[in-house]
């Protein structure tokens, strides 16, 4: 005798399939691949966008005027020339500290210090842009020069 | 890529040489220009203390570069002098001033007398006037005078000689001496 609160499979369906209640249930496999891209997805942007701080400290501490290419936005109008000052100190025998910082200029030398957080910043949003432009467009390329194998019927 | 990744580190390294510049020769490079002496600093400085302790009467005050120092007296508390500093965009103070003489309480002014357009069109002037070669403005010393009135000097140098100039608020500078 059946289970009456048991539901039946229906007809002609293999035993073991999920048993719909009405409303459309997807298969399992497919539907924890989707759960783990939820939070990988941001988990691995997060991670991505991370990175790319450091990547761009990087290139300011090795290209201080990369800074400059802030300059438009960060100084203020009528100052349109941009210097980066380095200042080296010894705090401690052995140890050297060297800083940046950005100055807006005008034409009678009066100078604005721009800070460093958000030239950074900006060039961090730069770099990020950059990377992501030159990954699609490589991307791209590699598709247009190898297009995917397209099975073909016999 | 063997060859690729090497010539880029070099890039880099040579390239890091570049950009970036040592602060004697951004100073040099301000006081090739005339030197930048402001006197918007001071009228933020000033408007920053009044969100602090109210109204006040500035006693005196002295602008350099990126720097500058400021004596004022809350208008509550005309006998008390206190000192304000500021570098490089942070204000510091206040700082009491003890035994303030007569002659410092006798007279102030206050913010709306200073015209920052008018005192740099002073400086740039002066400058122009000084005849001589590849000169800057090195920094500008405001005292009060009576009457909510001060008067400026300072001093148009170069590598050789100076001159000491002065002005009012009305902006026309003479030479001193």
């Amino acid at each position: 005798m059946t289970d009456p609160f048991s539901p039946s499979p229906p007809p002609g369906a293999p035993p073991g399939q999920p048993v719909s209640f009405g409303a459309q249930v997807m298969p399992t496999p497919v539907r924890s691949r989707r759960r783990i891209g939820c939070i990988a997805g941001p988990i691995g942007l997060v991670i991505f966008l991370s990175f790319m701080i450091g990547v761009a400290a990087a290139v300011m501490g090795i290209w201080p005027g990369s800074l400059k290419l802030t300059a438009p936005i960060v100084c203020p109008s009528g100052f349109d020339d941009t210097f980066i000052v380095s200042d080296t100190y010894n705090p401690r025998p052995g140890e050297t500290v060297t800083t940046f910082t950005m100055y807006c200029v005008n034409e009678r030398g009066e100078a604005r210090d721009a800070g460093i957080f958000k030239p950074l910043l900006l060039l961090w949003g730069g770099v990020t842009a950059l990377v992501i432009v030159l990954s699609v467009v490589i991307f791209l390329l590699v598709r247009i020069i190898r297009p995917p194998n397209r099975s073909t019927g016999p | 890529m063997r060859i690729a990744a090497p010539l880029l580190a070099a890039v880099f390294v040579l390239t890091g040489c570049i950009g970036s510049i040592s602060r004697s020769e951004f100073v040099a490079e301000v006081n090739r220009r005339g030197g930048g002496l402001s006197a918007d600093r001071l009228v933020e400085v000033v408007d920053q203390i009044e969100q602090r302790t109210g109204p006040v009467r500035i006693r005196s005050a002295t602008i350099s570069h990126m720097s500058g120092s400021i004596r004022v007296s809350p208008d509550d508390a005309p006998q008390e002098v206190d000192t304000w500093s500021w570098s490089d965009g942070r204000l510091t103070g206040p700082t009491p001033v003890g035994n303030a003489s007569a002659e410092e309480l006798d007279s102030y002014f206050t913010v709306n007398v200073i015209d920052p357009d008018r005192i740099e069109a002073a400086i740039d002037t002066a400058i122009a006037q000084s005849g001589l070669r590849e000169p800057w403005a090195d920094s500008v010393g405001f005292s009060a005078q009576p009457g909510n009135s001060y008067e400026a000097s300072f001093t148009v140098t170069n590598r050789r000689e100076s001159q000491r100039w002065l002005f009012g608020p009305d902006g026309i500078p003479r030479r001193q001496g």
